[in-house]
């Protein structure tokens, strides 16, 4: 039956495991023509239950690898111009201000396009949400080779840093082909990886650049440099439009075709994501997460610069150790966040994910005393690049669990909020001159630890928070329906979810989930006596 | 063994106040600068131009890259054998304001706003002499005087004895960083991924339809 979900469709589930190929098959329709077939051990929605980082096979993993590259190139194009800076602020006179502005405006675009795309991978799927972004921002990526002055610099980078949107088609379309038990990991993986884009950019394009050199003058090379993102965007947008799939089932026009799903109604999974108070807590505590990531990127390379009086070359180095640390730190939240749900349940993630977030703030702190001596810098910059991002991957432990009609939306707000709170970090903390740069990251880790208490806000009532227990007599089933109507449930729209909400119920934790089975058996038990 | 450690340890400190020289110790200066411009083909030595606004100033003499203008400076101090005298350009206040990447160091070798690390010319004669120099094509747009400094014969690090400055400025014009082929190229180029979105739109509209 159709549904108006953007979530899954409704196919019989039964699997056989064990076998090489895993078949959804359809016992009562008693045709398989439908029916698709998969590689890996999948779930009732036809999830991937595993994620095999060498694998290549269509479709949970082609596209885990199609997603994550096209994240990876957006920040490589977004943050090609630092490690180029010396040879454009010559070529276009630019002052401090304009390249703190830039940066300003690099990471705020995409607060905007972030919120947009969440509703559009709800609506029309993952693949078109990373084509277009990097098929149309290619434009601007292309342009940077043609602006003259200032401000045609800061509006490139500008409309470039849309493209970082793609961390929401990112993280939705992990959310959709990967289990509950380890999408945490997917997600955090796929976005450490596309994180690491900046540590590359800065490794790649000096390369690139000292090879045109060769030929063209500096101040020509450097503008032919940005075709090489720019091209890299265009690839990568027809690979993941042509190669990719929004679903394990089917693209959404496909599934709509064949009658299998419904055209989403955008405005009730803006509201079932808005409406939730969950959301706004994560976008808060994630503008201290990735924000302080973000602010960090742009900071750590002049802090280095000036306060060990470095040359730009090993400052830049030693400043993206911070961002080649997403090359397995994000991923390790994410797989810290599963291991520890499958004991206690969210309420594990939710503790995982304060700790280490509250970590990062200590280390934020840490650099202000360790201002005079550059070996204890590097240690804690070190441990802090290891937190920072193993916040950002627990924390979309939880997301994909806040709400599913929304999900898309959702995570485009708290994805949003990563960039708004750095755009906010950055002009409260690192704008003004009546505040050095080490008193900055003090108080920004003040900040941190302040803003990451509101954790404790974040009640499931199945499952609990960080200091209350779930009430086990909910299921997951009513929570995730109450993004429905009346009208909706009564139609059998919610249908769409429950295979989600029965999946999700491993957020109970172990000693949850036993005390419920033991509690069911004791009453099947009774049950049966009295009989 | 001592004697062996004793030298080393003289020469580690000579080395330590070497790369700590300051401007101070070349202080004042024993050089004087004049510079005369070669403008579209004409040469003139114009009054040193101290007082000026970048975007108003009628004083400064503009040496336009494309069009190969070029610097000669000549410089007169005490000659002394062995000695060389290196040439670099140094930004003006007004061109190093909020730009840290220029930013003044009393420390000779670490001083950024007269590009010390990377002089223009070097190996000229100490005395009298001069020189003619072609601003490049990776020259800033920016305003400009020139630095003299002579280098001890031998030294290492390297150790200075004199100096000088030239009285004047002048303002670079910069190439065209947009030559006619890379603006045709963008054109073309910015134009493949909305195609590219566009053909792939009808393309599943088609494929849809059938």
């Amino acid at each position: 039956m159709a549904d108006d979900s953007a979530h899954g469709v409704q196919i019989p589930s039964a699997k056989t495991s064990g076998s090489k190929e895993y078949t959804d098959v359809g016992a009562d329709n008693g045709s398989d023509q439908d029916v698709p077939r998969f590689t890996v051990p999948v779930d009732s929605e036809n999830k991937s239950k595993v994620l095999k980082i060498w694998s290549f096979q269509r479709p949970h993993h082609l596209c885990f690898h199609l997603n994550w590259m096209s994240f990876m190139i957006a920040f490589f194009a977004t943050f090609a111009a630092p490690p180029m800076m010396p040879v454009i602020r010559d070529d276009l006179d630019l002052t401090k201000q304009d390249i703190s502005g830039a940066a300003i405006a690099s990471v705020t675009g995409a607060v905007f396009s972030r919120i947009l795309l969440g509703a559009v991978c709800d609506s029309y799927g993952p693949r078109y949400g990373h084509g277009v972004l990097q098929l149309l921002t290619s434009c601007a990526t292309f342009g940077m080779a043609a602006v003259s002055n200032s401000a045609g610099f800061i509006a490139c980078r500008m409309l470039i840093g849309f493209s970082l949107a793609t961390f929401v088609a990112c993280q939705f379309w992990c959310s959709v082909l990967f289990n509950a038990k380890i999408v945490g990991t997917a997600n955090a993986v796929a976005a450490g990886w596309g994180n690491m884009g900046a540590g590359l950019t800065h490794l790649i394009m000096p390369y690139i650049l000292s090879g045109i050199e060769k030929s063209q003058p500096n101040f020509v090379a450097w503008r032919c440099a940005y075709f090489i993102p720019a091209w890299m965007q265009i690839f990568i947008g027809l690979a993941v439009l042509v190669f990719g799939q929004d679903l394990p089932d089917g693209n959404y026009s496909a599934l709509r075709k064949a009658g299998k799903k419904d055209k989403a109604k955008t405005h009730m999974e803006l509201l079932a994501a808005v409406k939730n108070y969950r959301t706004w807590v994560m976008v808060l505590t994630y503008g201290y997460c990735f924000g302080v990531e973000l602010t960090v990127d742009n900071n750590i390379s002049p802090y280095l610069y000036d306060q060990f009086d470095m040359d730009l070359h090993t400052a830049g180095v030693l400043g993206a150790v911070f961002g080649l640390s997403n090359l397995f730190a994000r991923a390790l939240g994410g797989i810290t966040s599963d291991l520890v749900a499958r004991k206690y349940g969210m309420r594990g993630r939710l503790w995982n994910l304060w700790i280490v977030q509250t970590l990062g703030g200590v280390c934020s702190i840490a650099m202000f005393y360790c201002d005079s001596s550059l070996g204890l810098t590097m240690m804690v910059v070190a441990f802090w690049s290891i937190f920072v991002p193993m916040g950002c991957g627990a924390s979309y432990g939880i997301a994909p669990f806040i709400t599913r009609r929304g999900l898309g939306v959702a995570s485009g707000l708290i994805g949003a909020g990563g960039n708004a709170g750095s755009a906010v970090t950055q002009a409260l903390f690192f704008t003004g001159t009546n505040m050095s740069t080490a008193e900055g990251f003090k108080w920004m880790g003040v900040m941190i630890i302040a803003v990451t208490a509101t954790l404790v806000t974040i009640h499931f009532p199945m499952w609990g928070g960080m200091l209350t227990r779930g009430n086990p007599d909910i299921t997951e089933e009513e929570y995730y329906s109450r993004d429905y109507t009346a009208a909706e449930r009564e139609q059998g729209l919610h249908r769409a979810i429950l295979n989600w909400a029965s999946e999700s119920r491993s957020n109970r934790g172990f000693k949850d989930q036993l005390a419920k089975l033991s509690a069911d058996l004791t009453e099947k038990a009774n049950t049966a006596t009295a009989v | 063994m001592l004697r062996a450690s004793l030298l080393l340890a003289l020469l580690g400190l000579c080395s330590l106040a070497a790369a700590q020289q300051t401007y101070s110790s070349v202080q004042p200066s024993n050089y004087t600068l004049t510079l005369s411009f070669t403008l579209d083909g004409v040469t003139t030595t114009p009054a040193p131009c101290t007082q000026f606004d970048p975007s108003t100033s009628t004083c400064l003499p503009q040496g336009s890259v494309p069009d190969g203008d070029s610097i000669t400076i000549a410089y007169s101090g005490p000659a002394t054998p062995g000695n060389t005298v290196s040439l670099m350009f140094c930004y003006s206040n007004t061109s190093s304001v909020n730009r840290a990447w220029r930013k003044y160091n009393a420390v000779i070798s670490e001083d950024k706003k007269c590009n010390v690390a990377k002089p223009f010319k070097t190996g000229l004669p100490t005395g009298e002499g001069s020189f003619k120099w072609t601003p490049g094509p990776n020259s800033a747009p920016s305003t400009y005087q020139i630095q003299l400094l002579e280098v001890v014969a031998g030294s290492d690090p390297t150790t200075y004895a004199a100096s000088g400055k030239s009285e004047g400025y002048y303002q670079i014009i910069p190439i065209d960083s947009r030559p006619t082929w890379l603006m045709a190229l963008v054109g073309v180029f910015c134009t493949v991924g909305p195609i590219t979105l566009a053909g792939f739109f009808t393309y599943e509209k088609i494929y849809k339809k059938d």
